[in-house]
């Protein structure tokens, strides 16, 4: 379980809160979509709950570890985290070493080590592309390798950031697909509410650093208004034509 | 743009060869670096007059080039730059150092004129051995900040020099942002600098082997003059 209590941040070159008074919860095995405007803070909650910035008031506890440094190793091991840019996450030759280098690093043997990998590119649909090296990738077939590594970690947390950005239409369904096959706690940030609505039952809004609404997917995403004060349109697959 | 874009696949070229699985690929990283550290240690204690010894120490490199299956004059076409470099680094040795050695012809030949050229090889032999190849992601930055000048400056031929400032600024920018998130991505993977994984590959007998063959060869390029030794040969 995730649990955000009374959180206030705000970046060193700032001089207001990117964040303020942020209360959450989210339970095992939930689908958490959290939306807003630009700029709204949603990438910040993220960074936060991983512990890429620890300069918070409040607390945030992971299956009840406190975020603060000397627990980063372990909650780092129970959260994978999807980045918004495929080209950041991926860093090493080719998928299988990209894929390998978490178990590597959590000290896995070779044998498991190959393993989880293995299991990790096929469950994205990609171990026939072990061997191919990044830069030969597509967009796509980029995002799908950014999931296998971090599903090779096992997580019990799924973190997604912007997901569909850099996505074509064929990619953006089959991501979806994978997304509502992988039974764990997942959170997805983004613009594309159509894809909230198709992969999250529950959606936190947020405008200027603050929740707004949190609630069911559909209550949130049909609601014209709500949306419009801040920032957001409606779905396109809720338009009537 | 062109220009960056081949020096992109060019890296791309060396990616490939360091993904091959030939026998220089397998060999232990340390052993290669430790025999890398030997070749620059030998080849930059050579006397500054002794063309000569300098020159044999390319043997080596013809030797791993050989290994590596890697086009000798490919590499120099790519170094061609670094030759202009040293040339300008070298060039004011044969104006003060004009001590005649012997004659070409009517030729004079300085003890300038050998240092310079020691100067150069030595240069270009150690900037082969120390080839970075993650300079690709500098690469790349450089490709999209040039399209993206050249998109809004189409009849400009070069970059103009008011611009300079704020794109080398804005490159570094980028980089140091990319190289940022790339590390928060393996932190996020549980990367340590403490405890980081060095590749669990263990040091075997062809290891050994390559070890004790590249030092051999090695120290006798660099005392025994094989050149002299296989010239007099044919005296």
């Amino acid at each position: 379980m995730i649990e955000v209590k009374n959180v206030n941040f705000k970046y060193s070159s700032s001089n207001k809160d990117t964040l303020s008074n942020i209360d959450l919860k989210i339970n095992k095995d939930e689908s958490v979509g959290i939306i807003g405007a630009n700029g709204a803070g949603k990438s910040t909650i993220l960074k936060l709950l991983v512990g890429l910035e620890l300069q918070f008031q409040g607390e945030i506890l992971i299956n009840d570890l406190k975020v603060e440094k000397k627990n980063l190793s372990e909650i780092r091991r129970k959260i994978g985290y999807v980045f918004q840019d495929s080209e950041a996450q991926l860093f090493m030759p080719t998928i299988y070493e990209d894929v390998a280098f978490a178990p590597k690093n959590y000290g896995y043997s070779e044998e498991k080590v190959h393993e989880r990998t293995i299991k990790a590119l096929e469950s994205v649909g990609i171990a026939e592309l072990k061997d191919r090296q990044i830069y030969r990738l597509s967009g796509g077939q980029k995002k799908l390798a950014s999931i296998a590594t971090v599903l090779s970690m096992n997580p019990e947390i799924l973190i997604f950031d912007e997901p569909t950005v850099t996505l074509d239409p064929k990619n953006r369904r089959r991501f979806i697909e994978i997304l509502n096959s992988l039974k764990t706690t997942k959170i997805v940030t983004s613009h594309d509410l159509d894809l909230i609505y198709d992969t999250c039952d529950r959606t936190i809004l947020v405008a200027e650093g603050k929740i707004v609404k949190d609630g069911r997917t559909e209550e949130i995403l049909e609601d014209k208004e709500l949306l419009e004060n801040n920032g957001l349109e409606l779905p396109l697959s809720l338009i009537k034509r | 743009m062109s220009k960056i874009s081949n020096a992109i696949k060019e890296v791309h070229f060396i990616d490939n060869k360091a993904n091959n699985n030939k026998f220089l690929n397998k060999i232990h990283p340390l052993v290669k670096l430790i025999i890398t550290i030997i070749y620059i240690v030998l080849l930059t204690s050579i006397n500054k007059y002794d063309l000569i010894t300098t020159l044999t120490m390319s043997i080596y490199l013809w030797f791993i080039s050989l290994l590596g299956e890697i086009s000798i004059r490919r590499v120099i076409e790519r170094l061609k730059i670094v030759f202009l470099l040293l040339i300008i680094l070298g060039i004011a040795n044969p104006i003060l150092d004009r001590n005649v050695i012997f004659y070409i012809g009517i030729i004079p030949v300085t003890t300038g004129i050998i240092s310079m050229l020691t100067l150069i090889l030595k240069g270009f032999f150690t900037v082969i051995m120390l080839i970075y190849r993650y300079i690709i992601v500098f690469f790349k930055e450089v490709e999209r900040i040039w399209t993206a000048y050249q998109m809004r400056a189409p009849k400009q031929n070069g970059v103009n020099f008011k611009a300079w400032g704020s794109m080398i600024g804005s490159l570094m920018i980028r980089s140091i942002d990319k190289a940022q998130m790339v590390y928060e991505s393996m932190e996020l993977r549980g990367f340590n600098p403490e405890t980081f994984f060095v590749k669990t590959q263990k040091i075997t007998k062809r290891d050994a082997l390559y070890l004790i063959i590249g030092m051999v060869l090695l120290v006798t390029i660099r005392w025994i003059p094989i050149f002299e030794l296989v010239g007099n040969l044919f005296v």
